[in-house]
This record gives C-alpha cells, structure tokens and sequence, in this order.
C-alpha cells in the first residue's frame, strides 16, 4: 500500500533527481575527484576543477532539472488538458516552433543586442504553436486531428527555420540549425540558466495551478465547469504556461522531444491515473530522464559527441509507436 | 433552495431552442422534465447549469445567476451529465473524491471530512465495495451510481440530471429513482429529464412537459397527465389507470402511424 502513494513515489523520484544531479556533477570528459569536485563546486577558486564544476558542470545540472522538469510537467498538464495520452510538446510541433522563434531572434539580430530576446521569441513561437493546436483540436479532438495538427506545425516551422537559414549570409548557418534541431546541454554557462530560469519557474507555477481542474476534467468539461472550475482560466495557465516553459528551454537547449511523452505516461498508472497527481512526479520523472539521458551523452561514444536530444528521440520514438499502437487496439 | 426562470429564450444558431420558458420552484421535490426528443431538456438543465448562454430573460438560482457565480453554486449545485464519460483510469473513490473540490482551496488536499463524507456517500450508494476498483472496469448499473455518488459528494440543495436512467435496467432504474427520492427526502431538489412517463408517473411530485421549446404543460402528476396532453406534446394514444396511490399510463398506439 505505502509502495503505491504518491507521496512514496514523490519522494523517491526526489532522491533519485537527487541521485543523478550529483552524478551528473561527477561524471564528465575530465576526470576529477570526487573530494577535489565537490570543494571546487562550494569553495570555487582558481584551479581548473573548480572552474569546470562551477562554470560548466553546475549550470548544466541545473539546466537539466529545470528543462526535464518543465517538459515532463508541460506534457502531464496538456495531456489532462486536451484528455490525450499522446499530446506532448514535442509531437505537437510546440518545440520546433519555439525553435523556430530562437532561430528568427538570432538571425534577426535582437539576441546580440537583448539578451532575453532569444526566450522570448521562442516563447512566442511556442504560444503560437500550442494556440493553434488549441483551436484546430477543438473541444474533443481526435488523436487524429491532433497528431496531425502536430506534423503540420512541425512541417511548417521546420519550413520556415530553413528558409531563415537558407536566406542568411552566415556561413555558421548549418551549424546551428544542426544545434537547434538536435538539443545539447553542452557548454552552457550561467548566463543560460540566468535566462531561462525565470520563465522556467513562472511556468512550474503556472502549469501546477492547474492541477485540480485538470482532475475536475476527467469527467469533461460541462461537469468541471459544474464543480465551478474556471476553463478559460484554465486553458490561459496551462497554454502560457507551456509556451513560457517550452520556449525557454527550447531558448537554451534546443528541441529536446519526447520526454512530456515518455514520463507522464510511465509514471500514470502509479498515481493512480489521475491527472492531478501526475504533476508533480511528471517535474521530478523530467528531470531524472533528462539527467540520465545527459549522463548518457557523456559516457556512450564518448569520442562522437552525442546529442541530448539524438538519446531522448531513441528512447521516445520507439515508445510513441507503442503507445500510438496500444491506443489503437484499446479504440 | 428556490429557483426562479423568468420568460428564458435560448437561441443556437438560428434556431430558437428554449422560447419564453417560465417557471419557479421552492423547496425540496423530485421534479420531473418531459418531452420528446429535441423538446429543449437537455438545454433548459445546461441553462440551469450554467452551462448555457440565456439569450433573453432571468435565471436564478438563490438569487445567484448560473454563469456570473459558478464557485459559488458549485457549493449548492451538482450537475450530471447523460453521458457517463470518465477520461482516465480513475477508481471509484477518486471520481466520488472530485465531488469535494468546489468546497477545497487550489493547492489544499482533501480533508478527513472529505473523507468521510465520500465513505459515508459510497457506502449509502452501496458502492463502498469498489471504491478501489478503476470505474471502467465495473457494470454500467455501478458507474451510473458512483457518478450519482460523486454528484450527491457536492452536497448539493438542487441536483440536476440528464437523464440518468438512459442505458440502465429496469431494476437499476427503479433504484435509482428510489435512490432520488432518497436525496429528495434529505432535504435536496432534483431536477431530473426522463422518458418513461410511468417511471416519472411513479416518482415525480411535479412534472414539467415540454414541446419544442415551449414549457406546455406544469404540475401534479395527475394535472399533466392525460390523455389529451399526452396526445398533444407525443402524438401517443394512452389510456390512463388511476390506482389509490399511482397513476399509469398504457401507450395503444401512434394515431398517425396507425393511419398511415
């Protein structure tokens, strides 16, 4: 019984993002030991392992919590929101459309002169994305329509990325369309998890305002609406929250798919399915996945570089077909 | 518990669903909404509901407008819905659980009263016995009563239902409106749409008898009942038996097929 409440697999997802954060800390190209790493890491000075600790390893542990966290919670939220086991940011064009934002804000210049131009586009890219997925699929949308609106969006921001790319005179332009599409964690600094954090937070809070009505829509929308749940309101928190969390991640990483997919649905059945529960554990499950699958990058062809987003996409594609085939023989 | 209508006028699209619809209604009674099909019931308990815009004229529910104040007659007010839709693999105690969220804060957890209210509920609707089972796993009969469950969990003073005894049997429907006439007693109004006019006949203290749009015919059972306005609102021919405590109606035929 006590292996099956939420608050046991609350805190057992907590120690383990525990767990990989301080792995994710040790493990890298430099080897460095653990006592020298974690004096680095808390006294800081100027030896090489404290700047490695400090300035690459830290912010990228703290940018993996923080964008596992935020896609595995923005797939649970519009999952109970749109009642869809298969919405995810990524399948639904949300992460390439954000991408989409980044790539118009560099090219365009705006990020080398404000900063937090690059978030914001992308945020605007994801709104975009997630309002058109949110009118195209209507009150009951068919996975069809949604998958479908999904692989329209992705098309056409994928499209319109190329063309900015096609039309640019940097040369670098190839470069970064490959960073875009892939997500990385490499070689963010601070200054990164500085810009993304703020949004990243607003849209936890926002996303987890949502949790009740999300419960309240598992009898539909007319009886959550009876329980005297605001759906208007609703719907503002979870699509601004999404855009919000998305774009800044998409801002800092890339597309990085699957995981809004992957974790909620893994962790469904232990909350009971219900869509409330799901938040929380689905923030802790993001982050463990994203850890791992960063950890991953690190120590799987160590020599080939490996994509963050190439492990996720490994992991998740196969699984998408799965889940999509398994939805198939329940209808 | 007091619900006023005043001269309602509901229109989709072009069509005018509900036309000057008026009536009132205090106290604790099991009310029962007829008419054929496309006569506006559904409709009329969405308004009531809030859940529907009026294009014209008053809706009141203790003085509370159904779409300006929806938290707050969340607290006097459930609503159930005809289709027994439940999107995820909820189990039975979380569904009846749901019925406690308008009387909780945004991030507050259910109380030890909410608990026990929801027992105390399960355990009179006699599904007590699987509150842990997923609800898509029990009989259509059980999920009707773990919905009413999760309705009757908001402790409401008027509880409106869409036709709650579509798909059951006949045994599962005659509970069911015993189990009515239980909340009625109670101290609850139930506002309930429903096609079989015996089973109405048998239960219901006040029918309303719609016909496109139009509230035809109000009142006791006896008042609506008969065979004049039966035959004007469904086209029906009956033939009506009064009993020392019931009414029955027997349907002979469809005139108008019977002709044809």
């Amino acid at each position: 019984m006590i292996l099956n409440s939420p608050l046991f697999l609350t805190i057992l997802l907590g120690i383990t993002t525990f767990i990989l954060a301080v792995a994710s800390l040790l493990i890298g190209y430099v080897s460095i030991p653990t006592g020298e790493a974690l004096s680095g890491l808390i006294f800081g000075g100027e030896e090489p392992s404290a700047i490695i600790m400090r300035e690459i390893r830290l912010p990228r542990m703290l940018l993996a919590i923080l964008i596992g966290g935020v896609l595995g919670l923005s797939g649970a939220v519009l999952q109970g929101l749109l009642r869809n086991p298969l919405a995810e940011s990524g399948i639904l064009g949300v992460g390439a459309a954000a991408s989409l934002g980044a790539v118009i804000a560099i090219y365009s210049g705006l990020s080398a002169y404000w900063a937090f131009a690059l978030p914001l586009s992308a945020q605007i890219g994801a709104l975009i994305a997630v309002l058109i997925l949110y009118l195209l699929s209507g009150r009951r949308a068919s996975m069809l329509t949604l998958i479908l609106a999904g692989v329209a969006i992705t098309s056409m921001a994928g499209a319109l990325t190329s063309l900015a790319l096609n039309l640019s005179d940097n040369p670098y332009a190839a470069l970064e369309i490959v960073f875009w599409m892939l997500g990385s964690l490499e070689d963010r600094s601070m200054d990164h998890v500085i810009l993304a954090a703020p949004f990243i937070l607003l849209a936890f809070v926002m996303l987890l305002m949502t949790a009740k009505a999300l419960y309240a829509l598992s009898l539909g929308e007319d009886v959550a609406q009876s329980l005297g749940i605001n759906l208007a309101h609703t719907r503002f928190l979870a699509i601004v929250g999404t855009a919000l969390g998305v774009g800044a991640a998409t801002a800092v990483a890339g597309v990085i798919g699957f995981i809004g997919l992957v974790v909620p649905h893994l962790l469904r059945p232990l909350v009971g399915h219900n869509p409330m529960r799901l938040l929380p554990v689905s923030a802790l499950g993001g982050a463990c996945f994203l850890l791992l699958a960063d950890i991953l990058t690190r120590v799987l062809l160590v020599d080939r570089d490996l994509k963050l987003g190439v492990v996720t996409a490994l992991v998740g594609a196969p699984f998408f077909l799965w889940l999509l085939l398994k939805t198939k023989e329940k209808s | 518990m007091e619900i006023q209508c005043s001269n309602i006028q509901i229109i989709r699209g072009h069509r005018e669903i509900i036309s000057s619809l008026s009536f009132q209604h205090k106290g604790a009674k099991l009310i029962g909404l007829l008419g054929p099909n496309g006569a506006g019931k559904t409709t009329l308990i969405r308004a009531i509901a809030g859940l529907q815009n009026i294009s014209q004229g008053e809706l009141t529910i203790n003085d509370l407008q159904p779409q300006q104040s929806p938290s707050k007659l969340a607290h006097i007010m459930a609503y159930l819905p005809q289709q027994r839709t439940v999107h995820w693999a909820l189990n039975n105690n979380e569904i009846v659980m749901l019925g406690r969220l308008p009387h909780q804060q945004t991030f507050q957890r259910p109380s030890d009263e909410d608990h026990k209210i929801v027992q105390d509920i399960m355990k009179t609707m006699n599904i007590d016995a699987l509150a842990h089972r997923p609800f898509e796993e029990i009989s259509g009969g059980e999920q009707a009563r773990v919905l009413i469950a999760r309705a009757l969990a908001q402790q409401p003073e008027i509880l409106l239902a869409d036709e709650p005894t579509n798909g059951l049997d006949p045994a599962h429907q005659i509970r069911m409106m015993e189990t009515f006439q239980q909340v009625v007693s109670d101290g609850c109004t139930v506002l309930l749409s429903i096609h079989d006019i015996n089973l109405a006949a048998q239960y219901c203290d006040r029918i309303l008898l719609m016909q496109e749009g139009h509230l035809v015919h109000d009142g006791a059972v006896k008042e609506v009942f008969t065979q004049e306005n039966l035959s004007q609102v469904y086209g029906i021919e009956t033939e009506i038996r009064h009993s020392a405590e019931r009414l029955s109606v027997n349907i002979v035929g469809i005139p108008a097929m019977v002709s044809a």
